[in-house]
């Protein structure tokens, strides 16, 4: 799956943070993520579920059918042990990799980024 | 997930795909109840079935799942296409069945060397090897010379196949036997099953003639029956008495496919062969018909044992000029040889290049009628594959269905050309007579499927990759749902076919003509005496166990009857009939009315009118009211 790959990082770390504060079914999750990013990341369900099943699989979330604010019966998503520890060492990641990114374009000045 | 569920997943219909299914509804619903109206809802969803698939393929094993619907639909796709799909097996059916079985026998009978132990240390020895005489094998008398004069072989033997007359439990019926000398088995490297092999004793003509029984017929005839051991039995009526049962890895000595019944001491010959002119052949220097294998001693090569047997021949031509030119003896690898080298196995070079060149063409032709079939179905389906292309399925989702199916096919097909071939193989072997030992070749069976598979997969596939590029819209008008859109590069495939397939035919038809024409001319050829109307009653009074005065008696009495019956004009009887299946008789027709065998001895008329009554210049009309017998081939009549 090359394709789903490279976005895996850029939805999954978003996904287990808004986890971290409480466990969300599909749709709060994708809402709360393009809000917390000022309308920037807007989160597909075409690779939502799939990622929330992947990740599901791969132990970082458990999920469990419960009644949901507007009466239906909804899936919703925790994170587990597994999943925070990997919140934590991916987000660092994340950060140092994110720095370095934005200190090379800071470096190669306004040509490089095209304006 | 362990591996055990994702397999187990790949074969039903995952249960969480209904879960799947409540999530993103749930999502939708969500959607709705914020403002968003229906239809924009849904759009921002995108296609749940392709959401539903990517989550199950995580959860089971993707190409297994697939490769098990890919199988499924190749078989919804065929029974629709019945008559495609029967059309294609039956072509595969009889390209691979009937190529087997031809080839099985072809190998069976012609290529198959004989397998002895360490059968690179054997050598065959052929005497008068180059003269255009008959079978070029060694006289017994130089066997005696070569087996006694030369320290380069550690053994000799002399090995002598002819069939015989077994009078069992049942009545009588034709074994073949082989004549071995007290060396054989030591020579050859093997060991009895059960009992003793013959002693030197028993190699000159003399003592009673001693038996050994070949394993299976020991299985078939004597039901394992280890009692058999001892006693006496009756071959050509000639009492033989039992002393083992042969090596079950050996079938024969002298041709791999045959079944040897019976080996016989060369002291059983003067009884067994009685009637015919080999009664002597051991005193017979003229008579070079055995099969001589040898040994080599360690350290010995080939080229030191012809060195060897250059010196004997030598002497031999020297000793006995009138018997022996001074052709020398020639010494072949076992392994080298087929059937006979020289003439025989150059003969059997081309009759085998031909018949697999045969074989070759039918094959191609088969492969070619099923590309072209499948070539013309693949270019029908362009509007099916268009259709599905629009609805989202991928090239490589539609390339792996034309495989299924190709696949699919020649499977079928090769099933059945298994199921042809055998009976294909008991058919052939129940026209033989002889007892063959023929076991279908199973690696020809494989080369044949992958043919079958190459032809199904690379015409399967060419269609496949091409209707998959064509131009989507046109196709779902319908304008492109023939193969007319799909380029002049198909007409040009197509044609190649074509010509090649007609060539082909055209080429097998010509040869078929030729060998009818021959088989026609063969039977038409005049025998020089009137063969409409005779019948041929072939039987042995010794065979039932009476001596020559009552056999006298016997044949008397059946002319006397034969000639009772109604509408017979005239019978007679003799020991040898002319162009029946005697080996190495000759007739002379027109300067005479004997016919003389090679041997010096004249066939005998034993009684009833002279051999002109078989003389053509009898009027027709009479020669026409002699009743038709059924013809039995028997060597000897009396």
């Amino acid at each position: 799956m090359p394709k789903t790959e490279t976005i895996q990082g850029a939805l999954e770390l978003p996904i287990l943070k808004v986890l971290r504060a409480g466990p969300a079914n599909g749709y709060a999750m994708a809402a709360s993520i393009q809000q917390m990013s000022d309308e920037v990341l807007r989160v597909e369900a075409g690779s939502l579920y799939p990622a929330l099943h992947r990740m599901t699989e791969a132990g970082l979330l458990k999920s469990e059918w419960r009644k949901s604010e507007i009466g239906r019966r909804a899936r919703f998503y925790a994170i587990t042990a597994r999943g925070r520890k990997k919140l934590e060492a991916d987000g660092k990641k994340w950060h140092a990799i994110s720095a370095a990114v934005a200190k090379v374009l800071a470096v190669a000045g306004p040509q490089g980024v095209g304006g | 997930m362990s591996l055990w569920s994702r397999l187990s997943n790949a074969f039903r219909p995952p249960s969480n795909d209904e879960e799947i299914r409540d999530e993103l509804e749930f999502h939708l619903t969500m959607d709705k109840e914020l403002g968003q109206n229906d239809r924009e809802a849904r759009l921002r969803l995108g296609n749940p079935a392709r959401i539903r698939e990517e989550v199950r393929e995580m959860h089971s094993i993707p190409a297994l799942e697939s490769l098990w619907s890919d199988v499924k639909h190749a078989i919804r796709r065929l029974s629709r296409d019945w008559q495609f799909a029967i059309a294609a097996v039956l072509i595969l059916a009889f390209g691979i069945g009937v190529n087997t079985a031809i080839f099985t026998v072809v190998n069976a009978l012609l290529l198959r060397p004989l397998a002895f132990p360490d059968s690179h240390r054997l050598v065959n020895l052929y005497q008068n090897v180059g003269e255009r005489a008959d079978p070029a094998g060694v006289s017994f008398p130089a066997y005696r010379d070569i087996a006694a004069s030369t320290d380069a072989f550690s053994g000799v033997t002399a090995i002598l196949p002819d069939d015989a007359q077994y009078q069992g439990p049942t009545g009588s019926q034709t074994v073949l036997v082989e004549y071995a000398t007290s060396s054989f088995l030591d020579v050859l490297g093997y060991k009895l099953a059960a009992g003793r092999w013959f002693t030197t004793a028993e190699d000159r003509t003399g003592p009673e003639g001693a038996a050994v029984i070949g394993y299976r017929t020991w299985q078939t005839k004597f039901a394992s029956d280890y009692g058999i051991i001892g006693q006496t039995i009756r071959i050509n009526g000639a009492p033989v008495s039992v002393l083992g049962i042969g090596p079950a890895q050996l079938t024969s000595a002298t041709h791999p496919a045959l079944l040897t019944d019976f080996w016989l001491s060369m002291s059983a010959i003067a009884g067994v062969e009685a009637d015919s002119f080999r009664a002597e052949i051991l005193d017979r220097r003229g008579e070079m018909s055995f099969e001589v294998r040898a040994r080599l001693k360690d350290g010995i090569s080939v080229t030191q044992a012809q060195a060897a047997m250059d010196v004997v021949g030598r002497r031999l031509a020297n000793d006995h000029p009138d018997t022996d030119p001074g052709k020398g003896i020639a010494v072949f690898p076992t392994d080298d040889v087929v059937i006979h080298p020289g003439e025989g196995d150059t003969l059997l070079a081309l009759v085998t290049t031909i018949v697999m060149a045969i074989v070759a063409l039918v094959l191609a032709i088969a492969c070619s009628n099923l590309a072209t079939l499948v070539l013309v179905r693949g270019s029908g389906r362009a509007r099916e594959l268009s259709v599905r292309l629009a609805i989202g399925a991928t090239r490589w989702h539609l390339i792996r269905s034309f495989l299924a199916e190709s696949v699919l096919l020649s499977l079928l097909g090769t099933a059945a050309g298994f199921v042809l071939s055998t009976w294909t193989l008991r058919y052939i072997t129940a026209l033989i007579p002889i007892r063959f030992d023929i076991q279908l070749d199973y690696r020809v069976l494989a080369f044949t499927l992958g043919l079958a598979l190459a032809t199904g997969i690379g015409f399967g596939l060419a269609p496949a990759l091409r209707s998959t590029r064509i131009d989507l819209l046109a196709a779902l008008r319908g304008e492109s749902g023939s193969s007319l859109s799909l380029g002049k590069g198909w007409f040009t495939l197509k044609n190649a076919l074509l010509v090649g397939q007609v060539a082909g035919s055209f080429f097998l038809l010509i040869g078929t003509a030729f060998f009818i024409r021959a088989v026609w001319s063969l039977q038409s050829q005049e025998p020089g005496f009137a063969v409409q109307g005779v019948a041929l009653v072939g039987t042995n009074a010794r065979y039932a166990g009476y001596g020559p005065a009552e056999s006298q008696q016997i044949y008397r009495e059946l002319q006397r009857r034969i000639a009772a019956i109604p509408g017979v004009q005239a019978v007679f009887a003799t020991s040898g009939a002319p162009v029946g299946s005697s080996v190495g008789r000759e007739i002379e027709v027109g300067s005479g009315s004997t016919w003389c065998s090679r041997h010096g001895r004249a066939g005998q008329t034993i009684s009833g009118p002279p051999l002109s009554a078989w003389h053509p210049r009898r009027p027709r009309s009479a020669r026409r009211r002699g009743p038709r017998k059924p013809t039995r081939r028997v060597r000897h009549l009396a």
